[in-house]
């Protein structure tokens, strides 16, 4: 089956694309600037990640509940002689909101939102192991740092699993028996070193194994499949770009 | 001549502490958003979990860059499980770089105490602290917030730099430090 255009996008694109959007959002203080990029990163989202509809339900409904909750909180901690209007919307207790705070905290809600959708893209889209192999082919990252990545990938279940017989050996010997965040803290240091001993010590057996291969033993390396980097990648970065710039342009516009 | 290269054993003991700090990112990330929306600086003292790993790869593997790499690798793991993707990345690696840095400046001079590490950790938290100003529209926010989630940030890291001391100290014990 063909993979979703999102997917086939090379990853490195997907940031590129993105990083001109994350600056502009970090120097607006308006609503629209936000609320734009938000909706473009959205659309691309449903359209082209091909990401399953509960995911793309889980980010929708994480919009409609966050905003207006990351709104009000923010709003809270707004200074009200520094935001614009003064009206006085709402008190609670020693706090007061205006309508000016409100916006501030509008603006900064959307521009989280938007941040976090545009991460997305790349998030949803992208495998550590596409990543980590562009790293090393297009940007030219050391080989061994890339491999290092993908083969850490390769580490988080096995840790987790790790971390899950630690637990039983734990109730299994009522080592640390209690409740409440002093014995959670207790558990987990004492859970800590046999953690570590079991990653150090599988780390020492990969790092043997790649190396009686001849990992490393010189400074570039061949690829079977090395990962391209197309036409298409080439506009697909170059849009985002253009679409950055459109933004930024109609937002001064209507300031 | 040649500088000296990092081995794969100790890339691949970093790539597992990373590999950790990735399962606690992605197991107190609920906690960490939630607090983020109701109080900044409840959740700029919770966020200093997150660099115990890199700080406790620094104390145990004694390597210039460690923190900083682990901070990469822990990252680029959880980059597929939060909501802030491969922005993951930027606070997790300038906050080891910065660990690591100081660190190295002051080794520079005489062998790491106690008091560097310390330092260390006050440095990365102020850089923390830099990197959250453009996101949460610092100066419209008011002062006190702002104080109370620098000090939630110094104390979040003088936390990690203090509990990575301990585990540093019973990895160190159990006898499993690499040779």
């Amino acid at each position: 089956m063909r993979e979703p255009f999102l997917a086939r996008v090379n990853p490195l694109a997907k940031i590129a694309a993105a990083v001109p959007a994350w600056v502009v959002l970090l120097g607006s203080r308006d609503l629209l600037t936000p609320a734009l990029l938000a909706g473009a990163a959205l659309l691309l989202l449903l359209v082209a990640s091909g990401a399953p509809g509960r995911t793309l339900g889980a980010v929708l409904g994480s919009l409609v509940m966050g905003v207006p909750v990351l709104a009000a909180g923010f709003a809270l901690w707004v200074d009200p002689g520094r935001s614009g209007d003064g009206t006085v919307v709402a008190t609670v207790g020693p706090l007061t909101l205006t309508l000016g705070a409100a916006e501030v905290g509008l603006a900064t809600a959307l521009r989280l939102a938007a941040i976090v959708l545009l991460a997305l893209v790349g998030a949803l889209t992208t495998s550590g192991t596409r990543l980590a192999r562009s790293l090393s082919t297009q940007l030219h990252l050391p080989y061994r740092f890339g491999y290092t990545a993908i083969a850490a990938l390769r580490f988080v279940p096995r840790l987790a699993a790790e971390v899950a017989l630690i637990r039983q050996a734990q109730r299994v010997r009522a080592a640390i028996p209690g409740r409440g965040p002093a014995a959670t803290v207790r558990r987990v240091l004492a859970g800590a070193v046999p953690l570590l001993s079991a990653g150090i010590r599988h780390a020492d057996r990969v790092a043997l194994t790649m190396e009686s291969r001849a990992f490393g033993a010189h400074t570039t390396r061949t690829e079977r499949n090395p990962p391209e980097w197309r036409a298409r990648d080439s506009i697909f970065t170059v849009a985002g770009w253009i679409l950055t710039a459109a933004v930024a342009i109609t937002a001064s516009v209507v300031r | 001549m040649r500088p000296r290269r990092v081995s794969t054993r100790l890339l691949l003991i970093t790539a597992a502490f990373g590999a950790v700090g990735a399962l606690i990112l992605v197991l107190i990330a609920p906690v960490t958003t939630a607090l983020a929306v109701a109080f900044p600086p409840a959740y700029a003292l919770v966020a200093g979990v997150h660099s115990i790993l890199p700080f406790l790869a620094r104390r145990v593997l004694g390597w210039a860059w460690a923190a900083t790499l682990v901070g990469v690798f822990v990252g680029v793991l959880s980059s597929g499980f939060t909501v802030l993707g491969l922005l993951i990345v930027i606070p997790l690696v300038l906050s080891g770089f910065a660990f690591d840095v100081t660190l190295n400046l002051f080794r520079r001079r005489r062998p790491s105490i106690e008091a560097h590490y310390v330092v260390a950790a006050a440095v990365s938290a102020a850089v923390l602290f830099l990197v959250s100003l453009p996101v949460m529209s610092a100066e419209d926010l008011r002062p006190a917030i702002l104080l109370m989630t620098f000090a939630g940030r110094v104390l979040g890291q003088f936390g990690a730099s203090a509990l990575s001391a301990v585990i540093a100290r019973r990895v160190d014990r159990a006898g499993i430090l690499p040779g």
